[in-house]
């Protein structure tokens, strides 16, 4: 599914160059749920942002579904990014002047997709994450763990093959990160999304297919 | 602590220099404009030389006429029979003058045309206006009587058709007659239009029958008087007296019965014509008038810097939600903000001060008005200073409101 | 995505409120300015209805003369003009040509109709010395001696208004206690300049010869005018040796000359300085607004950091983001302009200002639309640059 060969990335300013990713040789298999972990600063968020194409290696390949993405024109990243992937992030990133139903719809609206089709997907997404009530409503009259279930929503409305989260549970109490995980493995097992989840909370991790640790930029095990 | 403001407030506004230049461009321009208008109306009804004992002279100018039948006659139309008879018999005044409002001329000398302004006046003229005498005096009571055929030019005159020679003594030809220079004044400004001429002469050699018994007269201006009060305390009891001759104003033209007029200051013959339909002067009005058409101007800037204000704090936000979390008052933080768009008024004052010093060099040059000097003097300036408070406080209000409700909780968690 | 976009901004009121309220103020603002230019450019491109070049005229005061030596006095003066070898043609007139501030009027009944017009007025040879063309039936000329009833020109306005449809020649007018016959149609006499409007203008004849009393030109206050057409070429010292030959003749006139084209560039330039404080004043106003808008938008695009690295997340192309700042800027300033234009149609709506053309409304209209679209797309072009520059990894991790 996503293939990473010798990836690295280094990051420049004006006088330091910080490694941030070193050597990294990892693959995705279809529908695998893959934990990447880590102490704060590892690498861990960089190699989501490559993989989710918002940021591309300095040295290395990157392939999905066996094509090489790296130098892809910005249109086709976005394409990708909008048809092959979904994103979660740890701060949820909902657009605070939109409704629940809207903010779950803006990944369609990247598609031709006529309107009526969009509000159809984005309430069956809401309901598939339990959400059917609170479509009207308004991020900031949510629940983090709530909020949390609009991101997954608006992650998977757009069916894609693979979802990328971001420390989707940093931001919640345990219960709350566990209804989470229930989601996404449930997502993972149901309808065979690929779904790779940066974590630092062991506990989390142990439900997940395999685990991958950075320490330093660079791959442990 | 208030140096403590100023520091702070000066580093935020180097910090932000796109906001602060678009916040100095709105605030100095709109000062600009609302400068220039006040040296316009300074100019025009200010103290000023000739009219520098403005505050002691009342003018009989323009007056309403009415007939029976409804018709009526408005404006500068008296005659010179009916001012000397109902004006320059008050017994309160110091002095009376009694002049007529200026005609253009037209003469030739070596082949060059020349278009001036002619007045004819009386000798006290020369002491109720105020007039710089560059050459020479103004003619006497005694030259009027006598109708000795003597001038009085400005400098203009005397660059053009003297070639900036001394002129007193020399001839000058207007039409058929020939005029000795007596006396040559600096230039007057078409605005102080009741002095305003190129050149006076006096009022017993103007050809009209000016004793002819009729209120209005066929010329057109007529005539208009200025007479000095003693003190200003004395102005109230200058005008009852006139109401008094009014009252008694015998109608000799036949078909008018009634008359509306005054002695009166300038500015409030400018209210008579505009707001009080020529009849009753309404000073208050015209000012609230023109308070709200500056308003009416001020709408867009100050919209336009409250938007501006409100980006600066927001962007601030979480500087003052840190700000509040240590224990800073909203009192405090409002009182900065204060301070700093007092400071950014005032820096836009100081620009719009030196900006308008060129525009009304410019407009004084531009000839649109004969003799027009604009100037920035301490009454122009401490009122556009007024207006820039004004203009700063309007605009600083509703963003400082707005910044005391924010909530440093949600502000340091990152919400609106 | 429009219907996105609506939607964000509704939802967003609060914080575009000011910036709509500025677009809506600006709107009225550019829609008044653009009425008064075009209304100044129409009339400019419209003809004139007299020829100006050439033309002198002596303006008369004879405030100080002998009632009944006037008349003879004014026939010497026609006596010395005729003299002149560069004088073409001559005319008296009171008609106020190129003083915009000045007009003389007159009230014409016709069918219980009263209809107000400005008035002129001109002897026999006027409209040869400015050129006055007349579109039906004839200039005044000595057949109106014998007339009962008074000779009256007037122009296709007030034909229009007068007559409603019909033809005015032949028929009768009444101002007060006089009847006038109308004789000839004139096009248009914009006697206060191009700059000015197309008014109604009836032309009285003035005849010399008729008996003082019953004279118009006798019994009116001022405005007497000789109007002399010359030869082309002739200069200002044909108007010195004028002027001095016509003062030894009438010698208890006051008698000043003017040459009609440097009395035309005057009132035009008269007719410019409202127009022209009012462009400064609103182009000040829109600059401000502009820049101000600027830096909103801008300062607005830094705010939503997130949400542009969000969006592009989700599939949005760096361009994508670009024309979602550039058509947010346009939707807000369709708002704006809805606002705004229902405020502006108030303004022909309430016909005061009639006498300006639905056409000049129609065109201020689409020109003001397209200048608040333009001013927003301007303003947002920059800080959409910078928002489609927004690296999408790094705006998701700031907080």
């Amino acid at each position: 599914m996503i293939k990473l060969s010798n990836v690295e990335k280094v990051y420049r300013t004006d006088k330091i160059e910080t490694l941030a990713l070193k050597d990294i040789n990892l693959e995705v298999k279809k529908g695998d749920f893959l934990s990447v972990m880590g102490p704060s600063g590892c690498g861990k968020s960089t190699l989501l942002n490559i993989m989710g194409l918002l940021d591309s290696p300095t040295r290395g390949k990157i392939e999905i579904e066996n094509r090489p993405v790296n130098n892809l024109p910005d249109k086709k990243m976005a394409y990708l990014r909008n048809h092959k992937i979904g994103f979660v992030f740890q701060s949820f990133h909902l657009i605070n002047d939109l409704s629940v139903v809207d903010n779950v719809e803006i990944p369609l609206l990247y598609r031709r997709i006529p309107g009526s089709e969009r509000r159809r997907k984005a309430l069956a997404a809401l309901a598939k994450v339990g959400l059917s009530t609170r479509t009207k409503h308004f991020p900031s009259q949510l629940s983090g763990g709530q909020r949390q279930r609009v991101a997954i929503a608006r992650a998977i409305v757009g069916q894609p093959e693979i979802i990328l989260a971001d420390e989707p549970t940093g931001n919640l109490d345990s219960n709350m990160g566990q209804e989470i995980i229930d989601i996404l493995m449930d997502l993972n097992k149901k309808d065979q999304t690929t779904i790779v989840m940066v974590t630092h909370d062991e506990r989390i991790a142990e439900q997940t297919n395999h685990i991958v640790r950075l320490f330093d930029g660079s791959q442990v095990n | 602590m208030f140096k403590n403001y100023l520091k702070i407030a000066w580093k935020i506004l180097l910090r932000h220099k796109l906001f602060t230049f678009i916040s100095l461009f709105g605030i100095s321009f709109t000062l600009l404009i609302l400068i220039v208008i006040t040296s316009f109306i300074d100019h025009t009804v200010g103290r000023q030389a000739p009219e520098n004992r403005q505050n002691r002279i009342l003018t009989a100018t323009y007056f309403r006429l009415t007939t029976e039948s409804g018709g009526n006659t408005v404006g500068p139309v008296v005659s010179y029979y009916f001012l000397d008879r109902y004006v320059r018999s008050l017994k309160t005044p110091e002095a009376v003058t009694i002049s007529s409002f200026h005609k253009n001329v037209i003469t030739y000398k070596d082949k060059k045309k020349f278009n001036f302004a002619l007045k004819y006046t009386d000798g006290e003229f020369w002491n109720i206006y105020d007039f710089k005498f560059l050459e020479g005096k103004g003619f006497s009571s005694a030259d009027v009587e006598q109708a000795t055929p003597v001038a009085v030019i400005t400098a203009d005159v005397r660059k053009k058709y003297f070639e900036n020679q001394s002129a007193v003594g020399e001839y000058i030809q207007l039409g058929e007659n020939s005029y000795r220079v007596i006396g040559v004044v600096d230039n007057v400004s078409l605005l102080r239009i009741l002095p305003y001429s190129d050149v006076w002469v006096p009022i017993t050699l103007s050809k009209a029958n000016l004793m002819e018994p009729k209120i209005v007269t066929n010329e057109f201006p007529g005539y208009f008087a200025a007479v000095l009060a003693r003190s200003r305390s004395d102005i109230p009891a200058i005008k009852a007296e006139f109401r008094k001759h009014l009252s008694q104003v015998e109608f000799t033209d036949g078909h008018f019965n009634a008359i509306w007029g005054g002695v009166e200051r300038y500015s409030e013959t400018i209210s008579r014509v505009f707001m009080g339909s020529m009849k009753e002067p309404n000073l208050p009005g015209l000012m609230l008038v023109l308070f709200l058409l500056m308003l009416l101007f001020m709408i867009l800037p100050t919209i336009n810097l409250v938007n501006i204000n409100i980006s600066r704090i927001m962007e601030r936000s979480s500087e003052i939600g840190v700000r509040k979390a240590f224990g800073a008052s909203s009192k405090t933080l409002v009182g900065q903000f204060i301070v700093e768009n007092i400071i950014i008024t005032l820096l836009g004052g100081i620009i719009a001060v030196f900006l308008a010093l060129i525009i009304l060099s410019i407009i004084n040059n531009s000839g649109i008005i004969p003799h027009l000097h604009l100037v920035m003097n301490w009454r122009v300036f401490y009122k556009s200073m007024l207006i820039a408070v004004f203009f700063g406080f309007l605009s600083g209000v509703y963003p400082a409101y707005k910044m005391s409700r924010l909530h440093p909780a949600e502000v340091l968690r990152g919400g609106e | 995505m429009l219907k996105h976009l609506f939607k964000l901004i509704w939802n967003r009121k609060r914080q575009n409120l000011l910036m709509l309220l500025e677009i809506v103020i600006s709107f009225v603002v550019m829609f008044v300015v653009l009425v008064t230019v075009i209304f100044l450019i129409s009339n400019y491109l419209k003809p004139l209805g007299f020829n100006y070049r050439n033309v002198w005229a002596v303006n008369i005061d004879w405030q100080n003369a002998e009632k009944a030596d006037i008349a003879e006095t004014l026939k010497q003066l026609e006596d010395t003009v005729e003299s002149f070898p560069e004088a073409v043609a001559y005319s008296y007139s009171e008609s106020y040509l190129f003083t915009p501030a000045a007009m003389s009027g007159i009230d014409l009944k016709y069918n219980n109709r009263k209809i107000s017009s400005n008035l002129l007025s001109g002897d026999d040879h006027f409209a040869e010395v400015l050129d006055i063309p007349v579109i039906e039936g004839r200039w005044f000329n000595r057949e109106d001696n014998t007339s009962l009833k008074k000779p009256l020109i007037i122009n296709r306005n007030l034909e229009k208004e007068l007559f409603r449809g019909e033809s005015g020649l032949g028929k009768t007018v009444v101002s007060g206690d006089d009847e006038y016959t109308i004789v000839g149609i004139v096009r248009d006499i914009r006697n206060s300049g191009e700059l000015t409007r197309s008014k109604k203008i009836a032309v009285k004849r003035i005849n010399l010869d008729a008996p003082v009393d019953d004279n118009a030109f006798i019994t009116e206050n001022f405005g007497k005018r000789l109007l002399i057409k010359t030869r082309p070429g002739t200069d200002a010292r044909f108007e010195e040796r004028l002027l001095k030959q016509l003062s030894a003749v009438a010698k208890d006139f006051r008698l000043k000359t003017i040459r009609l084209e440097d009395a035309r560039i005057s009132a035009n330039k008269q007719s410019m300085i409202m127009p022209v404080i009012l462009l400064i004043i609103s182009g000040f106003l829109i600059i401000n607004v502009s820049l101000g808008f600027f830096g909103v938008i801008w300062y607005n695009t830094n705010k939503r950091r997130a949400e542009i690295g969000l969006r592009r997340a989700l599939g949005s192309s760096a361009k994508g983001i670009y024309s979602q700042i550039l058509s947010e800027a346009l939707v807000l300033a369709t708002f704006g302009i809805i606002i705004g234009a229902i405020l502006a149609i108030q303004i022909p709506l309430m016909n005061v200002l009639s006498f300006i053309e639905t056409n000049v409304y129609v065109l201020a209209f689409i020109l003001s639309i397209l200048f608040i679209y333009g001013i927003s797309s301007i303003c947002a072009l920059y800080p959409g640059k910078i928002a489609a520059n927004i690296e999408p990894a790094v705006a998701l991790h700031e907080e």
